[in-house]
């Protein structure tokens, strides 16, 4: 097939799938939510698996943000892998992405929710090693995969023990049933939690999601930014229920959510690498939808996870049209006055940049709001006072980024900036469409204070009442609301001034790698975790796994083992013996079986 | 019963086509009409309802002789599409003996006659019927390649002992008879359970059990197996090795589960004859340097495992044996439809004769192995769900035997991936097979068969339940 | 054992009646073949006596000439045991397959009346079977001698 035809294809079934997406939400507008059995998966003992889903409205909201942006993704991917050879691989991987991903969001019980979990990882490894001949980047497929492994073993564990305390796995059983708190269920939320550690990359199981951005840039968008990272979003979200019944568990989802965002978020802050520093803000955004979850929000986590998908997945788009104009130069310190040559790309990348920063009333000022609102009332000031903190730091790290790309004086080489140029419809187009989602997304959920004064109403807590709601918290006064939003918009523009100053006044740029010393040395190293995991785990069981070999596999297993084939093998040709080919010899054998069947039969 | 006469009919047509001077017809006709027959045997299994045993649709049972229930059904339906899948290997199985091609196939139909006959069948006169119905067509069928003289010997040998086992089946009918003046099923049951079993009824009993065990090859009875199976046109050994076994098993469960499952003395020497019996497959296919010999003592090792259901009689046992059957039936026809391939081009069918098939010829090489790791139990593959369920209700029974098979599975690991070794890890030593597009097909539908019943074991229980 | 038949036996006569009534049953019951076994031992003996008598009584001549195979004066050819065309064995077995079906046709026959339609149904059934497997026979050449 020609690659048009590929694209075509693949972006086609996608399309497809957001129209059904689409009717399947008017359905459950119209009627509510509703279940459908394809079969019965399993049946052994007391666990019966129905294949089934479970359509409403969370599922439904996933759906359609995975397929929609994921449509555009395909859309954008047209263009941007045009040139790859593996343009008909590449497609055939992000469709099975998307089928998985449907799978986890649509499934009605735990099991078909881990068979796309399991299945949304495999997509991610295929895709992130998509251009496996660079060694680097299959390690960094490989550390991916492992370090979801270990947050699948809790999700599995956390299923097992489910599937112990309740006999079912299906959210309507499970879900349904009236629960007390108990160290049980407490320890399933936090294996479930461990999952989404994993799957959402938090503490400390988050180091693959900067290296995940070894794969092309529409990977990052989709999967690392906008779709798969959220699925412990969804998890804990689905399992609202289960985690409202545990105070302990949200305790540990909100500080390690906390813990998450501030770290990951200075880490930002000292980021050469265009991917690199909206890796690091994906994972501090994740960090702020833990920590809302981690408060009872779960409407507020998904609105989030929402608008997050809109502006990040805007971002990483607009960071790969940079990308691909400056011919796969990702160091941003060689970038800098992009804004002439990239006209759209600098525009609807401002709007993605102010809308993760907060500006009002672009969809990021809304979700993060509601996020701060409810930490104030329910996580208490510490948490307010680090979240409000992290939140200026997205702001500086972003803007940071944005001014050394698009702002001052091209830093590349001479050739580069012949060849800059602005990249193709097929790869704007979804540009745009993001950059007006990222506008308007936030009015889906307009705070309280400010229904009246708008004349709309909180849609999306409207919409998932009937799944989770978030936990009830006293009404916000207007001045403290208007005080958050001068402040915010004061602080922010400061922020803008002062980070333009810096960087493009008085011309100063990050040191090269070499030069770094101090503060900025250790964040620019990630704060040496890597080394840290390499020296912590890494090392000790690939030493332990020498040892084993050589002293346990080698002399005691595998002498076993052969010793057993020996015996079975000799034995084997004993036996062997009995078949001699001759008919008499068989009828005779026969008849003594019978006399033998007899005797024990009528004698003993 | 509209199926089984629309069966014999298509046999008859299949003869008749070959009195016509242009024999292209035949394949269509009998692919269509198997699936013809397919379809009224879905369409009749799916009106049953409930349980699985003399779930009646209609009042007559053809006077308590032969009943069509949905046991039946889902057997003669594993059956039928055996058959097909097989037929559909015929071009190229059946190149050794192009002149009589429609007699082949008739034999072939009128043979699964018998078979459907046979799982039917609610009296003993039926059973045996049904079995000489079977058998006779596997006899000729077996000595098909008259210019070949393994084929001969295996006919004749398969024909000797055959008799033999049918002398023994008569007599052991008559003697059941004579114990307990009947010869249906459900007189049977009746009088085992209610009164005092005489000996006569016992030695009956045992007899016929044996004459069963014969068709199914469990040891000691099984010696003729491997000496048909190799010498038998590896067409035809795939249809005796799927078919006829099938048949054999489901006939023997209908009429044995039931009686010997309520009586801890009939079923002693039958576990001892399980065990034995996958220990000498096992054991004796790990020694072979040939790989259709080593699928006719995996084959026999395989009916061991079968066996485990006999102990425990419930439903969920039936299904189970319904579920492993069907899992061990497409992985053996997948063996075979590879066999085939390499029997034809290699002139032989040694192990080395797999060198580098996943090189030269991916597809087969990929079928082949999955087909292996399901019939050693490898999950996700339908073997692993079908031992799963055999050896979790089986456990209920003697555990003991269990743990037997479990050791059995993992020897069989061995023999298994030695073809896979020799396919993945050794060079291509010859040229490329070259497959027909009936031969891909069938290889595509077994790739599906195996990991649809893997993946979604539910889709054949939910049609048992 | 001898002593211990013999009281079985007392068992038998002294003990009880019921015994005594079946055991006498039973010898009744022998003595009631006893004709048969005495005719079928007159019968044989007097067909062993005859062939062992005959062997006595008859004068025997030995010579080469006599000992030879006699066939209606022709000169004998070859050995007796020669391979022979497949054709008389199929021409045999198709002859004893169709003498089969006549076979059926007598208890049809008596029946005739009792059976009405239904039995003329399933006998006409019958021989359509059959004549369908003659027509496959025909056809197939199985009963031309030359080809």
């Amino acid at each position: 097939m020609g690659k048009s035809l590929v694209g075509m294809v693949g972006s086609g079934v996608v399309l497809g799938s957001f129209i059904l997406s689409v009717m399947a939400w008017m359905q459950v507008k119209e009627s509510g939510a509703f279940e459908a059995n394809a079969f019965t998966w399993l049946e052994v003992g007391s666990l019966h698996i129905e294949f089934g889903f479970l359509v409403d409205e969370l599922s439904s909201l996933m759906m359609l943000i995975v397929t929609g942006i994921g449509f555009l993704i395909h859309v954008y991917s047209v263009g941007y892998m045009h040139d790859d050879v593996g343009f008909h691989k590449f497609f055939a991987y992000l469709n099975l992405f998307i089928f998985s991903m449907l799978l986890l969001v649509m499934g009605s019980n735990y099991l078909i929710l881990f068979f796309g979990w399991e299945g949304v990882g495999l997509c991610s490894y295929l895709l992130i090693g998509f251009w496996y001949k660079n060694k680097e980047f299959g390690k960094a497929a490989r550390k991916a995969f492992i370090m979801n492994r270990i947050g699948d073993l809790g999700l599995l564990i956390g299923m097992f023990m489910l599937f112990n305390e309740f006999g079912s796995l299906n959210y309507k059983d499970v879900l349904g049933a009236g629960l007390s708190s108990s160290y049980a269920i407490t320890c399933i939320c936090i294996l479930f939690f461990i999952g989404a550690m994993g799957k959402s990359a938090q503490i400390p199981l988050y180091t693959w999601l900067p290296d995940a951005m070894a794969g092309p840039t529409p990977v990052s968008a989709l999967i690392h930014a906008a779709t798969m990272v959220t699925a412990g979003i969804y998890l804990v979200a689905r399992s609202g229920v289960l985690y409202t019944a545990s105070p302990d568990a949200m305790q540990l989802v909100m500080y390690v959510g906390l813990a998450t965002a501030t770290f990951a978020a200075t880490i930002g802050l000292k980021q050469n690498d265009i991917k690199k520093v909206l890796a690091y803000s994906t994972v501090s955004q994740l960090g702020f939808m833990f920590v809302a979850l981690g408060v009872g929000a779960y409407t507020t986590a998904m609105f989030h996870v929402t608008t997050h998908a809109f502006f990040k997945a805007l971002l990483f788009l607009g960071s790969g049209s940079v990308i691909h104009a400056m011919g796969g130069e990702q160091d941003i310190r060689k970038m800098g006055g992009l804004k002439k040559y990239l006209p759209i790309t600098h525009l609807t990348f401002l709007i993605g940049t102010l809308a993760i920063a907060g500006i009002p009333p672009l969809a990021g000022f809304f979700s993060k709001d509601e996020i701060l609102t409810n930490t104030y009332y329910g996580g208490g000031s510490f948490v307010f006072i680090m979240l409000c903190i992290t939140s200026v730091l997205t702001a500086i790290y972003m803007l940071r980024l944005y001014f050394l790309t698009f702002r001052g004086s091209f830093r590349g080489t001479r050739e580069q900036e012949h060849h800059l140029h602005e990249s193709p419809l097929s790869m704007t187009l979804p540009l745009i469409v993001l950059a007006i989602l990222s506008v308007v997304g936030g009015f889906l959920g307009v705070p309280e204070w400010m229904e009246h004064k708008l004349g709309l109403h909180h849609t999306l807590n409207g919409w998932l009442g009937n799944v989770v709601h978030n936990a009830a918290h006293p009404a916000v006064t207007e001045m403290f609301e208007y005080t958050l939003l001068a402040v915010s918009i004061a602080i922010l523009f400061i922020l803008a001034l002062a980070v333009r100053t810096f960087y493009i006044s008085r011309k100063t740029l990050p040191e090269p790698d070499e030069e770094e010393i101090g503060i900025v040395k250790l964040l620019s190293h990630k704060y040496y975790i890597d080394e840290l995991y390499d020296a912590i785990f890494v090392r000790p069981i690939q030493s332990l796994g020498t040892f084993l070999h050589d002293y346990i596999e080698k002399p005691v297993i595998d002498g076993l083992v052969n010793g057993f084939g020996r015996l079975s093998k000799s034995s084997g040709k004993l036996i062997r013996l009995l078949q001699t080919g001759n008919t008499e010899f068989y009828l005779l054998g026969m008849v003594l079986g019978i006399i033998v069947i007899f005797v024990l039969n009528f004698i003993m | 019963m509209k199926a089984l006469i629309a069966l014999t009919i298509l046999a008859v047509l299949a003869l008749f086509v070959g009195l016509l001077k242009s024999r292209k017809l035949l394949l269509p006709l009998v692919l269509l009409g198997l699936a013809g027959v397919l379809a009224l045997v879905m369409q009749y299994g799916c009106q049953c309802e409930g349980t699985f045993f003399h779930q009646y649709l209609d009042e007559s049972t053809y006077r308590n002789m032969f009943s069509f229930d949905k046991f039946a059904a889902v057997f003669a339906g594993m059956m039928l599409v055996a058959t097909l899948l097989i037929s559909m290997l015929a071009t190229d199985g059946f190149i050794y003996n192009e002149s009589h091609r429609p007699e082949l196939f008739a034999l072939m139909l009128f043979s699964l006659c018998g078979g459907i006959v046979m799982v039917g069948s609610t009296h003993l006169v039926m059973l045996f019927l049904g079995i000489e119905i079977l058998s006779i067509p596997a006899y000729v069928l077996a000595g098909s390649n008259q210019r070949d003289s393994q084929s001969n010997e295996a006919a004749l040998k398969y024909f000797l002992m055959g008799a033999f086992t049918t002398g023994i089946l008569l007599f052991g009918i008559a003697l059941m008879y004579g114990g307990s003046g009947s010869m249906s099923l459900d007189g049977l049951m009746t009088y085992s359970r209610h009164s005092e079993v005489s000996g006569m009824f016992k030695a009956g009993m045992l007899m016929v059990l044996i004459a069963m065990c014969f068709k199914i090859g469990i040891a000691p009875f099984h010696f003729w197996g491997p000496d048909v199976y190799e010498g038998t046109p590896s067409i035809i050994t795939s249809y005796m090795a799927t078919v006829v076994k099938t048949a054999a098993i489901a006939a023997t469960f209908r009429f044995f589960a039931q009686i010997i499952g309520h009586d801890a003395a009939w079923m002693i020497s039958l576990v001892w004859m399980a065990a034995l019996t996958m220990f000498i497959g096992n054991l004796t296919a790990t020694v072979q340097s040939g790989f259709k010999r080593m699928l006719a003592y995996s084959s026999i090792a395989h009916a061991g495992y079968v066996l485990i259901a006999f102990f425990t009689p419930s439903l969920q046992a039936t299904q189970s044996v319904v579920f492993y059957l069907a899992a061990y039936t497409v992985a053996t026809i997948a063996c075979f439809a590879v066999l085939i391939g390499v029997q034809q081009q290699r002139k032989n069918d040694l192990f080395e004769s797999f060198n580098g098939l996943a090189k030269t010829n991916p597809l087969a090489a990929f079928t082949l192995t999955l087909a292996l790791l399901s019939l050693a139990g490898i999950p996700p593959l339908a073997g692993f769900f079908a031992k799963y369920y055999l050896f979790s209700n089986g456990w209920a029974g003697y555990p003991w035997l269990i743990l037997v098979a479990i050791i059995n599975s993992a020897i069989s690991i061995y023999y298994y991936f030695r073809t896979i070794i020799a396919m993945w890890f050794h060079e291509p030593t010859d040229e490329p097979l070259s497959f027909s597009m009936l031969q891909k097909v069938v290889l595509l539908l077994t790739l599906a068969g195996l990991f649809t019943l893997g993946l979604m074991p539910g889709l054949l229980l939910d049609f048992l339940g | 054992m001898c002593f211990f038949m013999r009281n079985k036996f007392a068992n038998y006569h002294f003990r009880s009646t019921v015994a005594r009534v079946t055991f006498a049953a039973r010898f009744m019951e022998t003595q009631d073949y006893l004709p048969i076994v005495l005719q079928s031992m007159v019968a044989v003996g007097f067909v062993g006596l005859v062939l062992v008598v005959t062997h006595f009584l008859g004068p025997r001549r030995k010579g080469a000439v006599k000992d030879e195979n006699f066939e209606c004066g022709i000169e004998i050819q070859g050995n007796a045991r020669v391979q022979f065309s497949v054709k008389y064995f199929l021409t045999a077995i198709l002859f004893v397959l169709f003498d089969v079906e006549v076979i059926f046709f007598y208890p049809y026959a008596v029946n005739f009346k009792e059976l009405g339609s239904e039995g003329f149904i399933a006998v006409v059934m019958f021989v359509t079977f059959f004549l369908i497997g003659f027509f496959y026979v025909l056809k197939k050449g199985a009963l031309e001698w030359e080809r």
